[in-house]
């Protein structure tokens, strides 16, 4: 009996147990990465919310920073820079990137490079720096 | 399993019927269900209703009213739920943006009125049964392969079962009789379906058939790439309802008589603001009429419309609406799902069919 409802079953079965499994990888596609929130960084008297994709490090070409701040705040403090590197003294010039804007949903994501790249080193921190400011500020926050 | 004797066509409309019959209900009924997804939305969150009368607010000013409700969230675009037809007036319009954590975010803003009606994260209830239906949630494209193989399927399952059923001209007034045996009255049920279903199973398998070869990249008809913006918006946070006003009307002066359905902001450095709808043409989806606008310099980068496209390139705007049938507002959204239905249905009783058929008394007979 089994074996002759069997062809008639099977075939359903197995393409929405495939469509079960992918559930899960088309939502994660389609909210975006879970993200890991850092500590808000008040930079010029204004707070930024730094965050990157949650269980990535730098060095891994899916890593992105993403930092959020209202609009508010962006006029107030003008085009942003952003790096990152190991240690409490702030990177050299050249490590330093100007966030991209004017993109939808790119819009202040980064993926600088780090010279010293290795994962799982410690004392990595994110650093962010208002050019246009006078005096120019520059704060960072911990990563580990 | 056992083996179908009798003509070639019936053993070729048994075996397919066999194996991709369940498969193919289902996902008939999830086309069915696809269909009126965003009415079934409507039904069940009260905030994606717009309210009685006649929209008095600009688009700019619903972008202005999403925007200072949810200051935190990053809005990309706004768009008009609509069929091809034209703007449904009894959806909110729906400001899309991404939340600080990176994930899908929409507030609904009443365009009578323009006031926020509320909100919704995550994937929605459209976004889901679209991607079941068309590709089974396989981010890879296998599953649109798995799905998209049933337009052909349903086709000769068709055809067969036309040859196998004689007589099926007169077929679509022979209603099954309540004193007929069970697997007479689904055997009945089955070809009275199948004979009605002619009426839109070809329409639904060739653009089945249509997005094969498409997907394939067999047959790519969808006109050149869309061009460059000259410079980048100084933030994407700082576009105010003015700006979007001014786009709205750019749009409207470049492409007169266009309902727009959808604005869409910058996705990459160096972008165009990208406005889609409908310009009275008969039988395109929303995005087949669009303009694209320097978000800088305010400056038209191209206009796109569906009265100066090839035949070919139109076909490729006009297989979505007949296979959804969007193209006559919500009766003609009723009537396909009532089709999606009869199909699954069609489906679901040649199963039964087959289950009585081979019970416990053994007869090849349709």
């Amino acid at each position: 009996m089994i074996r002759r409802f069997l062809p008639l079953i099977l075939p359903c079965l197995l393409v929405f147990a495939y469509a079960a499994l992918s559930y899960g990888f088309w939502r994660k596609g389609s909210v975006g990465s879970l993200m890991r929130e850092l500590p808000a960084v008040v930079l010029g008297g204004e707070t930024i919310v730094p965050s990157h994709p949650a269980g990535l490090e730098p060095g891994d070409p899916d890593f992105y920073w993403r930092v959020s701040l209202t609009p508010e705040s962006l006029a107030r403090l003008g085009p942003l820079d952003l790096a990152h590197g190991y240690g409490e003294t702030p990177p050299a010039e050249e490590a330093w990137l100007p966030l991209p804007t004017g993109t939808a949903f790119g819009a202040f994501t980064a993926n600088p490079d780090l010279p010293d790249a290795a994962t799982g080193k410690s004392g990595l921190r994110l650093w962010l720096r208002a050019r246009l400011k006078d005096p120019v500020v520059t704060q960072s926050v911990s990563v580990d | 399993m056992p083996a179908a004797k009798g003509p070639i066509h019936f053993r070729i409309h048994h075996l397919l019927g066999l194996f991709l019959g369940t498969f193919a209900g289902i996902v008939c009924l999830t086309g069915a269900v696809a269909v009126v997804s965003h009415e079934l939305q409507w039904l069940a969150v009260p905030a994606t209703r717009a309210g009685a009368g006649e929209p008095d607010s600009t688009l700019g000013q619903r972008w202005d009213a999403a925007r200072a409700a949810h200051p935190d969230v990053l809005f990309g675009g706004l768009s008009v739920t609509s069929t091809e037809s034209g703007v449904e007036d009894y959806f909110a319009t729906t400001v899309r943006g991404t939340d600080r954590g990176g994930g899908e975010f929409r507030v609904y803003v009443d365009p009578v009125g323009g006031e926020v009606k509320g909100s919704t994260s995550g994937v929605s209830f459209p976004s889901f049964m679209r991607a079941l239906h068309y590709y089974l949630f396989d981010v890879t494209g296998a599953g649109f392969y798995v799905v998209g193989i049933l337009g052909p399927v349903l086709l000769m399952m068709m055809v067969t079962g036309l040859r196998t059923y004689r007589g099926w001209r007169k077929g679509f007034t022979k209603w099954p009789r309540a004193a007929q045996r069970p697997r007479s009255w689904w055997g009945a049920l089955h070809r009275l379906l199948g004979v009605w279903s002619l009426l839109f199973l070809p329409v639904i398998g060739l653009t089945v058939v249509w997005y094969l070869l498409e997907w394939d990249g067999l047959l790519q008809w969808d006109g050149p790439e869309p061009p460059q913006g000259t410079a980048v918006l100084a933030d994407i946070r700082t576009v105010s309802g003015e700006d979007i006003d001014r786009w709205a009307d750019t749009a409207r002066t470049a492409l007169p008589g266009l309902r727009i359905t959808s604005l869409w902001l910058p996705w990459e450095e160096g972008g165009t603001v990208s406005i889609s709808g409908q310009a009275g043409d008969l039988l395109v989806r929303e995005r087949a009429n669009a303009v694209e606008i320097d978000p800088v310099s305010g400056e038209v980068r191209r206009v796109v419309k569906v009265s100066e496209m090839g035949w070919k390139q139109r076909w490729t705007h006009t297989a979505d609406p007949l296979h959804f049938g969007g193209f006559g507002g919500l009766w003609s959204k009723l009537i396909w799902f009532a089709s999606g239905l009869v199909l699954a249905a069609l489906c679901f009783s040649g199963v039964a069919v087959y289950c009585l058929r081979t019970g416990p008394t053994k007869s090849t007979n349709s």
